[in-house]
Formats: structure tokens, sequence, C-alpha cells
């Protein structure tokens, strides 16, 4: 086997030029499938995150029933235990408390419903967006104690820029006492997305906890994952197990079940377009490959007619034609990395000129994974030995005479 | 002389051309289906996500989608109706009444929705009938029924049979009050938007707030999603009133259309991707048959044939071949697209969601899923055997003789 696999070797450089042009088609349908699942890939994340990651978080924990009513009372139970459950969990990145409550905002131009929301700064502005998309102003001020971040909507409705006082009302937990409480604007933030940026104002979370009587507890946990994919599983284990003690721990897909059935149409749209696309690199190889091994018969000819038994021949072919693979595999493989690596750093600009210059920066970038260099390149190289076996049975059967005549 | 000499040329040596043709074949027909269906299932996709919810255009007073108020109205919707009819493209429309109001069932209360609509024309338009969980639509004018969000009926504790009085401020100022019974829960597939609404017939509505017939959206729909922007315009220019507006999805569900062109964007990436592949695969198969057959050409150039004659050779075999390809290529390809787009792909049995049916999805057929790859593979294929053809008319006979 060792000196057909040195023969082929050498076949394959003999004439460079041939084994260029098919090595080439090769590598890039090999190249090309390894950029399409990067970018699948990216279409995926950025699919997620354009549901969670401005706001909402991959997950939530809350109190039973606190989704449902929004009642200032059911805040997360037994928070310090929940709290070191989630420290002691490697897949959570990060997460934050957060208070929630309707309540109503008013300056002196106007009044107005609002989603009140009490914030950790620092690891809110680690998960949520806010401090991205500020339109005025400054996120949270070290020491501002009543600083408030809201909506660019509502504060064009209130009538309200940087350093404005607004008042907010929100009944108290346990009693529904009314709770009133001054706050400056100190930023003012805009996502385009009008049921945001017409209802949220984000406080600190100390303050409102005071406003409404908290002490300490929370309605909400907002969670990130160091893989979004973690998080869009509902069935894994890691819902059910925080799930504890009268809370609810819930994934985004719950959260938002209209969009995460779009999303499951995209997939399945999409896995069609990958099976399609996988069919055009296999359908180049077939034919790269009978190409070149039947415009050779003549030589396959010369070959027996030296001696060489028809089990040689089938055994040169099918070497041959993973040199061929193997080739390819390196030159398609360093494309496709470069390609995505590249697009990967800078980014896809897909926006039209329709909405340009506005919202922020939204870019698709393909995603690398070490996977994408394991299997695409296993396939083709397995592809091309199966599809060369045919034409290595073909050249085994060859009559000599036949062979030797046919390529005049 | 020359088209003869190509065409048997192609026919003698079947096995090369049959493999040519195929490549060609199998990237055009490829190309032609990939098309299809990335078109159909992302118009299929934002078509259900739309049209369900709010509609593909929405008719408005002009100022009201950035701030809307009670008092904006669209004063006489039966204008607008007559206008809508006239208009190509249009499938339907439902006017709607909106406001604030304060619910209250028992000792619960919530701040909640007024959504008042015409259940008939409705449910032709945004299938709200099949949005009802629990009980049924609420009866006709006069009926004094609701219809309330799952979320809402959670708050409330309230659910068919029960009572809810609504409160709130009327057009003429006054403060409206009013007892309705709720005869049907809702589930739109929109949880937010569930927690707060309060469906009444368009009439109840208009009488409660004091509107008369003045309402404040009129929801579109189109017969197709490509012809949004087009029907847009034509409402705003027939409509002829500077104080309304036509507003398509675009706008209104901005967060959901900037999500669905990252997409598309992905799709037209790979659908230069697979361009490439099938012009490399032209090409590779091209100049290998040629760089394979110089003795051939050689031979022709001795026997007295000129450079020139041997290139249009060259290129009309290509020609041929990739003609008779793509004529099989449309053949099949769209035949595909034609058979997906009737029959669809079924993912999951049965599978809807507020009113949204997931468990098909289809292609389409456009010409553009027949002009793209058209255009792409005739042009890679006579580009790209440009260079092996030009290479042919300069054979040297004497050297291309004696190799082998």
């Amino acid at each position: 086997m060792g000196f057909f696999i040195k023969l082929a070797w050498r076949n394959i450089f003999r004439n460079k030029r041939r084994t260029f042009i098919a090595g080439v088609a090769i590598a890039v349908g090999l190249a090309s499938l390894i950029f399409c699942d990067a970018l699948i890939r990216g279409m995926k994340d950025n699919l997620i995150q354009s549901a969670t990651a401005s706001f909402l978080g991959e997950g939530q924990i809350h109190a039973r029933g606190f989704r449902e009513t929004q009642d200032a009372e059911k805040t997360v139970n037994n928070l310090p235990a929940v709290l070191d459950g989630l420290r002691s969990e490697k897949d959570v990145e990060l997460f934050t408390l957060r208070t929630m409550s309707l309540g109503m905002i008013s300056s002196p131009a106007n009044v107005s419903s609002v989603l009140f929301v009490g914030v950790d700064p620092e690891t809110e502005r680690r998960l949520s967006r806010v401090d991205d998309v500020l339109a005025e102003g400054v996120y949270f001020r070290d020491g501002g104690e009543r600083d408030m971040v809201l909506g660019s909507d509502l504060a064009e409705l209130l009538e309200v820029g940087l350093g404005d006082r607004v008042v907010v009302t929100v009944s108290r937990a346990g009693n529904g006492d009314l709770a009133q409480e001054m706050f400056r604007v100190s930023g003012i933030f805009r996502f385009h997305i009008k049921e945001m940026d017409g209802s949220f104002a984000l406080a600190r979370i100390d303050k409102a906890r005071e406003m409404l009587g908290l002490d300490g507890g929370a309605h909400e946990i907002a969670l990130k994952f160091r893989d979004n994919r973690f998080a869009s599983d509902p069935e894994n284990p890691f819902w059910d197990k925080h799930s504890r003690a009268g809370n609810e721990a819930v994934s985004w897909t719950a959260l938002l079940p209209e969009l995460t059935r779009v999303m499951d149409m995209v997939w399945f749209a999409l896995g069609f377009l990958a099976v399609i696309l996988f069919g055009i690199v296999v359908f180049g190889i077939i034919n790269t490959l009978f190409m070149s091994l039947y415009e050779r018969m003549f030589e396959f000819g010369v070959l027996r007619a030296v001696g060489t038994r028809p089990s040689g021949v089938r055994k040169l072919i099918v070497c041959e034609a993973g040199a061929l693979a193997v080739l390819s595999i390196v030159m398609g493989s360093i494309l496709g990395f470069v390609l995505t690596f590249v697009l990967a750093k800078t980014g896809i600009d897909y926006r039209g000129i329709e909405f340009a210059g506005t919202g922020f920066s939204e870019l698709l970038y393909p995603v690398l994974h070490v996977s994408q260099f394991i299997i695409y390149p296993a396939a083709v190289f397995v592809f091309t030995i199966l599809v060369g076996l045919y034409p290595a049975r073909a050249a085994g059967r060859l009559t000599v005479a036949d062979a030797l005549r046919k390529s005049l | 002389m020359i088209l003869r000499m190509a065409f048997r040329n192609v026919l003698r040596q079947k096995r090369r051309s049959v493999l040519t043709g195929l490549t060609i074949f199998g990237g055009f027909t490829l190309a032609v289906i990939f098309i299809g269906w990335a078109d159909g299932s992302y118009n299929n996709i934002i078509d259900e996500f739309t049209r369900n919810r709010l509609g593909h255009i929405q008719i408005q007073e002009k100022t009201y989608f950035d701030r809307p108020s009670l008092y904006k109205t669209v004063d006489d919707p039966e204008a607008v109706s007559g206008v809508l009819e006239r208009i190509p493209g249009v499938e339907s429309w439902s006017p709607r009444v909106v406001s604030a109001a304060l619910a209250a069932s028992g000792d619960k209360s919530a701040g909640i929705q007024i959504i008042g609509l015409d259940p008939e024309r409705e449910a032709k338009t945004t299938r709200f009938d099949r949005k009802i969980v629990r009980g049924r639509l609420m009866g006709g004018p006069g009926s004094k029924e609701a219809v309330i969000g799952r979320g809402l009926a959670d708050i409330l504790k309230a659910g068919p049979g029960d009572e809810l009085a609504l409160l709130t401020q009327a057009a003429d100022g006054s403060i409206a009050e009013d007892l309705f019974r709720v005869t049907g829960v809702l589930s739109s597939g929109d949880d937010m938007s569930d927690r707060t609404s309060v469906h009444l017939n368009l009439e109840d509505a208009q009488d409660l707030l004091v509107l008369g017939d003045r309402v404040h959206q009129i929801v579109v729909t189109v017969t197709s999603l490509g012809r949004v922007p087009a029907v847009a315009r034509a409402i705003d220019r027939d409509l002829d009133d500077p104080s309304l507006r036509a507003v398509p999805w675009q706008v209104f569900a901005r967060s959901f259309y900037e999500a669905m062109q990252a997409d598309k964007a992905g799709l037209w990436i790979m659908l230069v991707i697979i361009v490439v592949i099938v012009g490399v695969g032209v090409l590779n198969t091209v100049l290998m048959s040629v760089l394979e057959r110089r003795r051939e050409y050689g031979l022709l150039k001795a026997v007295g044939t000129k450079p020139r004659q041997v290139v249009r050779l060259v290129l009309l075999e290509v020609l041929l071949l990739s003609l008779t390809a793509v004529f099989l290529g449309a053949l099949v390809g769209l035949g595909a697209n034609a058979f997906l787009a009737e029959h669809g792909v079924k993912f999951a049995e049965g599978l809807t969601y507020g009113g949204m049916e997931f468990g098909t999805m289809r292609s389409e057929v456009n010409a553009r899923s027949f002009i793209i790859p058209l255009v792409t593979v005739l042009a890679s294929a006579i580009l790209v055997s440009l260079v092996p053809a030009l290479q042919a008319g300069k054979t040297d006979p004497a050297r291309t003789m004696r190799l082998h």
C-alpha cells in the first residue's frame, strides 16, 4: 500500500495544472462549507442577541406567579441561597438583580404610566445594552443616588431633559400604600424599540427597594450564560434545578414564545438551505474527480499494459483521490479560516440605506468553531474517496487495447 | 459548419459532455431551489409574524405612531375603505379603536388597553377568531361583550361569564364607565400585550369613548409581502389626505424587521458563495476538457482550421452544453419550487400559535430564482471558457500532436 500512496502522491504533482484546478474546486467547496456554517452560527447569535441582549437576558428567575401578575410582593424566594447557587454554576457568566413595578411618572409638563425598574448599575451594565444606546447624558453617576435613566420617547412625552426632575409613584409591597420619590434624569436611552423607549425608567436598586419596601429583595434575576446555546435549550436541566422553593427559572425561549416559534422556522429554513449547499459542493467533487480521472484512462491503460494488476490500478486511483483530498483540505481549511476569521473580526455590514444612520451599529459576525475544521474536512475526505471508487472500478476493468485506442 | 461540428463534438464525447453538462445542471438547479426556498420561507415567516398581530400596513393619523392619543383619529373610515377597495394588492382591512382604561372585576383591578374591533373583519384580516383559547368571540354591536388577553385573565382572576367594569376618559372629556361581560380569553402570542388587552366590539368601544364613527387605526393586509411598500405608497397617494399616514410593518415592527434583515443578508452571502462554487465548478470542467483535448485542436489546426474558428468552436460547444443543462435545470428546479410552494414541507404537525401556522414551510416561484442562476451560470460558463478557448486557438499543431 505504501508504494501506491507514494506513486499517487507523485502522480498528482506530475501534472501540476490539473491537480491545481481540481484541488481549487474542492478547496473552494470546503471553504464555503466552513464559512456558511460560521455564517449560520452568526445569524443564530444575531437573532438570539436581538431578542435577549437589549434588556431581557438569556434567562430569568422570578418568584412563581410574578410574571403573570407583576405583584410587588412576589419577590424571589430565599434570595441568598439562589444567588449562591448561581455563583457555583460555571455556565453562568453573570447575573443581575432587578425590581420591577408598574407606576406613574410625572414631570411638570405631563404624566405617564411607567415600568419602573430598579437595577444594580455595575452588573446591569454588563448584561443589558442600556448603557450602549444612551442618546444623551451618562449612565448612573458615582454617588448619584437619585439618578434615573429613561427611554427617549418617555423623556419626550414628559418634556424633560438631562438634569430635570421627575417624580415616580409606585405602590408599596404589603400594604399597597403609595410611595413617591423624586429622581433626576442623568441619561436618556434610545433602543428604537417603542415598547422600551416609551415605558422604561431605570433607577438604582437600593432606592427602588426603599420605595417599594422590599428590604434587600428583588423581583427578577436576569442571567447571561457563557454560551447562548446553553440558554436556548428549554430542556436544559439548569431550569429545573433552579426552579425550587417557589421560584421559577425560565429561558428566554419561554419568555418570548412567539419569537421562539419564528426562530424555529428560521432554523428549519436554514437547515434546508445547508443541505442544498452541501449538495452543490458534493456535486462539484464528483464532477472534478470524474473529470480528472476519466481524462486519464489512456494513462491507466499504459499502466495495465506494463503489467499492473487491476487491483493495483484501483488502489492507485483511490490513493490519488485521497492525496487530492488531503491537498484540497489543507487549501480549503486555510481559505475558509482566513475568510471567516477576517469577517468575524470586521463583521458584515448588512444595513440597507433605508434606515441607515439610526440605531446602534448592528453587524453580522460569522462565528468560528473548532468543529467546522473537523466535520467538514472529514466529510470532504470520506466523500472524495467514495467518489473515487467508481472510476477506480472502471479503470480496473479496462482492457488494455480499448484504453489505448480510445484516447486518440 | 462550426455549429454542426460543435454539435458533433458534444455528442461524440458523451461521457465528458454529460459530466460537464451535469455540473452546470446541478449547480443551476440547486441554485434555483436555493433562492426559491430562501425567498419563500423567509416571506412565510415574516408574513405569519406580521399578519397575525398588527397587519402589514396601518393607516393612522400622521403623528399617531410616534405619540398615540385618543384624539388623533381617522375621521372618515368609510372614505378610507372606499379607497382601499380600489387599490390592487390590498387583501383585507379592519378598523380599530384603541384607548387606555382601568378595568375591574371582583376586587381586582388593572390598567388595560381597550381595543375595539369588528370581529368579522378582524377574523379575515388578522385571524382574530383563531386566537381564542377559552370561550367564544364577542357578539355584535350592542352586545357589550369582551374578549380579554390570557395574562389579564390571570391578573383579574376573570374568565368567560364574569363581569368587567371599564373606566376611562371619553373623547368629549367626560368620564366613561360601563359594564361588559367576558365571553372569551385569547392568546395572541405576545404575552406582554395579553396582560393588558381587552377587546370590545368596534361600535361598543366607539360608544364608550364617544368617538362617533372615528377610529384610530385601519389595519391592512396585502396579498403578498413584496407588495407592501408599493401598496403603502399607493394608499398614501390615493387617500390624498395629509393628516393620514400609511405605516408599513418595517416601521412598526422595526426590531423584528432588523433581525430579519440580518438573516436575509446572510442568505445573500450564501447565494454569492453558491454562485462562486458553481462558477469554479464550470471553470474546472471546461478547462480540464480543453486541456485534455489539445491534441484534437492541434489536429484541427493541422488540417487548416483558423484560430478564430477553433475559439468559436470551443465557445459554441460550451454554450450548447450550458443551454441544454440550463433548460433541463429550469424544468427540474422550477418544478421542484412549484411543488414545494404548493405542498410545502411539514416540519411539525399542526403547530399553531396565536393564530399563526408554523407547521408548514413553503418555497416560492419567482422570476429572481430563475434569472439570477441563469445569468451567473451562463456568464461564468462563457467567461470561464474564454481562457481555454483562446488557448485552444493558439495551439501549435506540431507540438501538440506529439503530446500524449
